[in-house]
């Protein structure tokens, strides 16, 4: 079920650190921790990485897809080999479930529902029902208030869903991503596209995590650039870190992301030759 | 029912473990008994002894209360209690164990996820690691109570940092020693013992095995609620005090930061809780942390008690289900029991909840010290309504508490009156298991309902005498230690963020000292001729005070002269009047404690005290002047006896840099604003006087009062202290003295110091105080822009790290990529 292989990916950052360090986190996302001891009025981290997209491999007349959100929903507390997963059933930081989610989700999640139509009917209600509005949100409005006023950015657009789902007793997470920044031939240019992404993911037993965009009404394919994965966004900020002395700063963040026709092994002939 | 009284039994007499005390103190008459009762609150007042209330807006603490009775427990008991406490502590270990590991505890359903999954206090990124010395428990505390028929039960676990087992070692060496003749006929088991267990057990936990490790006591800071004890522990055990700021993480290594540059630290004893130990990768809020902590300690570079993660466990929610986690992983029921509790995310638990809802108290269930725990029994049907409203919307972020009567204990030496008791007792890791200290921080509580509540009613503690059995132990009367060390000078392995302190608390005194005599020249006139103020003065001292910002323009402007100077005083929104730079003195000397002898911390404390409350009524002028003439008496008395007294190194030449120039400063400001104006014979003379030297003036020249003589005395005399040359020349000797990096150039402290010094020496003052004076102006100017940027290269030298930190900004990811699109 690979959608996405990283080819080659490095990070540089000015100044120099004095020293770096390469882990994973508790989700397995890669993390790099440098240190920075240099004064310095400007910190540059550029990451950056060649991969492989390839489609989503899911039918969804998949027999699997065809189990109710209740089964699923169930299945979560009785299978053993859905304990990785209970996890994301729970509240997080910023995503705290409540009956003004449920109430919200409810109208889509009807009894007997099949679970991967639910999802998609969940996804493009949050798509029609809320505004793209990037001056109406920052990192510290409350899920509550987005909630209420149906306005916002694609992270508070996945915080919902993923509050909705876990208040129905399902168990969701939140996706950090990139988008492709230039539409083929004849689609529309995606929303969001040339900066960080954020999307949710849902988990069914047997078969995994069922991403969903309900920024875009879609399910992510060879468009979307998974970075990493956490409870909330809390947990997969691209960046986080300590500077010591000084006075405000501030963050900008550029994305770029391009497609490269060639083929990975010519690719990487290129730079042995070079 | 009846509470359990532990002093009398139920026909009025004292149990027999209480007869020994009962008679002892039967045999004091009133006066002997108010002779103790002075004696121990003479010794707490010495100590000052205290315990700052979180919630009290100007940062004020109470003093400590104790009773004079202490709490007696005899040996069977205590045995039994003691063996039920170290099963309850590796219980939690094992639980700690589980839970940052396999978590088979939820795996296996004996308790839901939630609990740790939902848990705030879970630490993620701790998950998988593994603590050096491999105990997840070094100190453990529990709160217990006794019920109606006799069961001790528990009513809160700390797990992260307990506190109170150097109030309990306070509450020891007051009574210990006053009470020692039935201390040493008891037999009384001494506590400490327990402490170099500890001590051995934290030091054990140095990933490099050298003789001696460095062990510091990482403490939030002087404004946290138990600092007094984070300090007493520290000297008791011969660990360094330090705060998150003095440290920092290099590679994966922690280090302290002094003067000398960075030393190594292999343990750290923390009284930070978990999410506040490090803005990386916990609360990044946190300025009480060292960043990089999380990957030191996961890299086992550095020990920790407790490891970091352990907070976990102290979550009110885990109470519910001890328990079932004791048959799991012991197969045994809980030694030690908790008061009921229930987690109300359970359906039939929240239903018994619900169907007894007033005997209940309901309370976060992960453990939030700052919310209030909620009485159901004292809130209106409608309040209960809205309670239980709320508790179906997230079920599991609440527990129940049902509190048992607790047992009742005499309070003060006429046992007249009486209170519920609570007990707050300590284990530590010792090898495989756990020892207990034979004591415990008694508590006691007056109030009608006698709960245990945090930032409740005030509570008074009580020592608690566990008695000996063994006939062996030597009978002595507990005191401080006295540590075996080697020869040493200096005292470089300090961290530099004290000296920081001592700097500064040597600029507060100083600036209080100068300020004290400005206001002073005001007050004087109008108190001793009744007269009217020269005008010359009515004008110049307010104009001066604004110029040391004691006071602001607008002020000066609004408000005439005495008014100016009573603001001087009193006024505290003000950060320069006398009384806000005494209570920067005061947080100072809390701070610097373990570097002051204890008369140097008598005498400051005289100071501080002396305007440590705003007037109540007006003041008159009199009183006002009176109050000063104390107050520089007093800091007369702390420059003598550090002058005398202190050791040469280090901290005096950062005390006394902070004094020079203050000093240097001051004079040079009078110069500028006072003498300046005009240079009358008023004015000369209350400048002479301000800096002391009028009698030396007199002597010299008589009445001959003229400017270049009066402003050679005060600038250039460098046998005059209070001279603005014989400050510069005193720092030129401390700057020398200081490590430097390099003999040669000249530090650029020293490089100004110097030129200071050369303008001054080869100052023409004749020409300088000629016509308006510009000349001499611009000297005063020069020199306090001098002395200033000495000021700032000391800190960018010694003390760069005193600067904040603050976590990158988390927000604008997504916005501001939109705007780079567009």
């Amino acid at each position: 079920m690979v959608f996405q292989e990283v080819l080659q990916s490095s990070l540089s950052v000015s100044p120099t650190p004095v020293w770096t360090n390469q882990g994973s986190d508790y989700f397995g996302n890669f993390v790099d921790v440098v240190e920075v001891i240099e004064p310095h009025d400007r910190l540059v981290v550029t990451a950056s990485s060649e991969i492989n997209l390839g489609p989503r491999l899911m039918d969804s007349g998949m027999p699997l897809f065809q189990t109710s959100w209740e089964s699923v929903r169930d299945r979560l507390l009785s299978d053993p080999r859905c304990y990785e997963a209970r996890e994301m059933l729970l509240d997080s930081p910023l995503v705290r479930r409540h009956p003004k989610l449920l109430e919200f989700a409810q109208p889509t999640f009807t009894p007997g529902r099949p679970m991967l139509e639910a999802i998609k009917a969940f996804n493009e209600r949050i798509f029609e029902e809320f505004t793209y509005d990037p001056g109406f949100s920052d990192i510290a409005t409350p899920l509550g208030q987005v909630l209420r006023e149906k306005r916002g950015v694609c992270q508070d657009f996945a915080h919902v869903a993923v509050g909705a789902l876990r208040s129905l007793g399902l168990a969701a997470r939140y996706v950090s991503g990139y988008l492709e920044t230039r539409p083929p031939a004849g689609q529309p240019r995606l929303v969001g596209a040339d900066a960080s992404h954020a999307w949710a993911s849902a988990y069914v037993p047997d078969f995994g995590w069922v991403a969903f965009d309900p920024t875009n009404n879609l399910l992510p394919s060879e468009r979307h650039i998974v970075v990493g994965w956490g409870r909330d966004f809390s947990e997969v900020s691209p960046l986080r870190g300590v500077v010591h002395g000084g006075g405000a700063h501030t963050v900008k963040v550029s994305v770029d992301v391009e497609p490269r026709p060639e083929k990975p092994r010519n690719l990487q002939q290129q730079q042995q030759s070079s | 029912m009846q509470p359990y009284h532990e002093f009398f039994d139920e026909n009025g007499r004292p149990r027999p473990h209480q007869e020994p005390l009962s008679r002892y103190l039967g045999q004091h008459d009133a006066k002997a008994v108010q002779k103790l009762h002075l004696a121990v609150q003479g010794r707490l007042l010495e100590q000052e002894v205290s315990y700052n209330i979180l919630s009290s807006p100007d940062g004020a603490s109470r003093n400590w209360v104790l009773d004079e009775v202490p709490h007696v427990i005899s040996p069977e008991e205590f045995a039994s209690l003691a063996d039920a406490l170290s099963e309850r502590a590796h219980l939690l270990e094992a639980c700690l164990e589980d839970l940052y590991g396999p978590q088979k505890l939820v795996r296996e359903g004996v308790i839901p996820a939630d609990v740790v999954l939902g848990n705030p206090h879970f630490f993620r990124s701790l998950h998988g690691a593994r603590p050096l010395g491999d105990r997840r428990l070094v100190l453990y505390a529990a709160d217990v109570v006794k019920t109606s028929d006799g069961q001790y039960v528990v009513h809160s676990d700390r797990t992260a940092a307990p506190t109170g087992s150097g109030y309990a070692l306070e509450n020891r060496l007051v009574i210990g020693q006053i009470l020692a003749e039935p201390f040493r006929e008891y037999r009384i088991r001494k506590v400490n013992r327990f402490f170099d267990l500890l001590a051995e057990s934290v030091r054990s936990l140095s990933a490099r095995k050298i003789i001696d490790p460095r062990v510091v006591l990482l403490t939030p800071g002087v404004h946290d609620e138990s600092s007094f004890e984070h300090g007493y522990l520290a000297r008791y055990q011969g660990f360094e005090l330090v705060e998150g700021r003095d440290l920092t993480v290099r590679g994966q290594e922690v280090f302290l930061k002094t003067l000398e540059g960075l030393k190594r630290v292999d343990v750290i004893l923390r009284r930070i809780s978990d999410d506040w130990c490090d803005p990386l990768e916990l609360r990044a809020d946190s300025v009480l942390g060292v960043s990089g902590l999380v990957e030191a300690s996961r890299a086992g570079t550095v020990g920790m008690a407790n490891p970091l993660g352990s907070g976990l466990v102290e979550s009110p929610a885990f109470r519910a289900y001890l328990p079932q986690i004791s048959e799991a992983l012991f197969s045994r029921p809980l030694a030690l029991p908790s008061i009921p509790t229930r987690h109300l995310a359970d359906s039939l638990h929240r239903q018994e909840v619900f169907d007894t809802f007033t005997d209940w108290i309901i309370r976060p269930a992960y453990g939030d010290r700052q919310a209030a725990p909620l009485r159901v029994k004292s809130m209106s049907p409608s309040e209960q309504e809205k309670l239980r409203a709320e508790i179906l919307e997230t079920p599991a972020s609440y527990v129940a508490e049902n509190w048992p009567i607790a047992s009742r204990v005499p309070i003060g030496l006429n046992m007249a009156e009486e209170g519920a008791l609570s007990l707050r007792l300590f284990a530590c890791a010792s090898g495989d298991g756990f020892t207990v200290m034979p004591g415990a921080l008694g508590r006691v509580n007056d109030s009608p309902d006698g709960l245990f509540l945090e930032g409740e009613s005030a509570t008074i503690s009580k020592d608690v005498w566990v008695i000996g059995t063994d006939d062996a132990e030597p009978v002595e009367v507990p005191r401080m230690p006295e540590p075996l060390v080697e020869i040493r000078r200096g005292g470089v392995d300090l961290p530099s963020r004290l000296f920081d302190d001592i700097y500064w608390l040597g600029r507060y005194t100083q600036r209080c000292n100068c300020n004290a005599r400005i206001i002073r020249a005001g007050l004087e006139p109008i108190q001793t001729e009744g007269s009217e103020v020269p005008v010359e003065l009515v004008a110049a001292l307010p104009r001066t005070l604004a110029a040391l910002q004691v006071l602001s323009p607008g002020t000066i402007k609004k408000f005439g002269l005495e008014q100016c100077l009573f603001m001087a005083i009193y006024d505290r929104s003000r950060g320069n009047s006398i009384s806000s730079a005494l209570s920067r003195v005061h947080i100072l000397t809390t701070a610097t404690r373990s570097r002051l002898s204890s008369d140097t911390w008598g005498i400051l404390r005289h100071a501080t005290e002396l305007y440590a409350k705003a007037p109540v009524e007006r003041v008159s002028s009199q009183e006002a002047a009176d109050r000063l003439d104390a107050l520089l008496l007093s800091l007369a008395a702390f420059h003598g006896i550090t002058s005398s007294n202190m050791v040469r190194g280090h901290a005096w030449v950062f005390l006394e840099m902070g004094r020079r120039i203050e000093q240097g400063v001051f004079v040079l400001t009078l110069l500028t604003h006072l003498f300046q104006a005009g240079r009358s014979r008023i004015l000369m003379e209350a400048l002479l006087r301000i800096c002391d030297s009028l009698l030396t003036y007199r002597s010299r020249y008589l009445s001959n009062l003229q400017p270049t003589p009066v402003v050679d005395l005060v600038l250039t005399d460098d046998s005059n202290p209070q001279s603005v040359i014989f400050q510069v020349k005193r720092m030129l000797a401390c700057v020398r003295s200081l490590p430097q990096k390099t003999p040669f150039p000249l530090s650029r402290a020293e490089q100004r110091l110097v030129t200071l010094e050369t303008a001054l020496l080869t100052a023409d003052l004749g020409k300088a105080c000629k016509g308006e004076g510009r000349a001499l102006k611009e000297i005063a100017e020069e020199g306090i822009n001098l002395l200033w940027q000495v000021s700032d290269d000391l800190t960018q030298t010694y003390f760069i790290h005193a600067s904040r930190s603050r976590a990158i900004a988390p927000s604008h990811w997504i916005g501001a990529g939109l705007e780079a699109d567009t």
